[in-house]
């Protein structure tokens, strides 16, 4: 398979992850399980997927979206609030801490990770990294506002929430954030890492 | 001799076969390649990348706002490009110090 062709094999699933998570989500409130063909999916202004279709006027809402994949996985994430901001990512177990750490994170976010088990050292580093994709798709920016802009001031092993402060590069977007502490929950599935979070929008703006 | 410039674009070559060695998508890699959309890179692929290079030279340059740069852009990175990144750096770098550290 080619780059071209895996991007569009991962794309593809990630949609199907989208519209499966949507049907899921929708059931309730319908009554029944939506086709995947009746829910679209459609970027907001920042980019942020959203998922409309004609059911979204009879029930009043467009669910919120975010979408990751990785190595032939795709996952997705769903809330039927406009209002809410949702962000996941998916990192493969193959990664080495070692190969990326110096530059995904601060002096500090090391020492956090130093001090997590040394045994599950790799998969924390995996998790941290996630919570910071995570975070920054949830507000629509992704990573562009750079990698030090969303920094983890605490990782807890025992639950796997991951604690966040923005910093300069993000903090001029959102300045109502500053020196609040956003959780991202972290989780391992086989070899996978994943960290998801849901925010209230208007505490962001 | 080669230049610095050719000399860092050799090693981004072999660094990047390496690194795509396994990926059963990598397309050939040359200096135009694109990271994201050609060669199948993902952001945490890029960190890596950048890693490498960092510790290969032992000397600090700016990746961090290279890839948030690019993210903000919403545009892709050549291996071309990212040669003039290194070397301008390396040569910013050896201006600082007096002299110009030797890879390992």
């Amino acid at each position: 398979m080619r780059a071209v062709d895996k991007r569009r094999h991962e794309w593809l699933m990630g949609r199907c992850a989208a519209k499966e998570a949507v049907s899921l989500l929708l059931e309730k409130p319908l009554g029944a399980r939506l086709p995947h063909a009746e829910i679209e999916i459609v970027p907001d202004p920042y980019g942020r997927p959203r998922a409309e279709g004609v059911w979204s006027v009879t029930l009043g809402t467009q669910p919120v979206i975010s979408i990751a994949h990785s190595h032939g996985t795709a996952v997705a994430l769903a809330c039927l609030h406009p209002g809410q901001l949702v962000g996941i990512d998916l990192e493969s177990l193959s990664h080495r801490c070692e190969d990326f750490e110096a530059i995904a994170f601060s002096p500090d976010e090391r020492n956090l990770l130093a001090a997590m088990p040394r045994v599950s050292r790799q998969e924390w580093a995996l998790r941290m990294w996630c919570a910071k994709e995570a975070l920054g798709k949830a507000l629509g920016r992704g990573l562009s506002a750079g990698l030090l802009a969303f920094h983890i001031s605490r990782a807890e092993a025992s639950t796997g929430m991951v604690n966040l402060e923005l910093r300069a590069g993000a903090l001029e977007h959102f300045p109502r954030l500053r020196g609040q502490s956003l959780t991202v929950y972290t989780a391992r599935e086989s070899d996978f890492v994943f960290a998801a979070v849901i925010y209230q929008q208007g505490a962001a703006e | 001799m080669r230049s610095r410039r050719q000399e860092v674009l050799d090693y981004l070559l072999q660094k990047m076969g390496e690194l795509t060695q396994d990926w059963d998508y990598a397309e050939p890699v040359s200096a135009e390649s694109l990271l994201f959309t050609e060669l199948g890179f993902e952001s945490l692929d890029a960190v890596v990348l950048c890693t490498a290079i960092q510790e290969h030279y032992q000397t600090p340059m700016p990746f961090a706002e290279l890839l948030a740069e690019i993210g903000e852009q919403q545009r892709d990175l050549s291996i071309d490009e990212l040669a003039d990144f290194v070397d301008s750096h390396l040569g910013a770098h050896a201006e600082t110090v007096g002299g110009t550290r030797r890879p390992q």
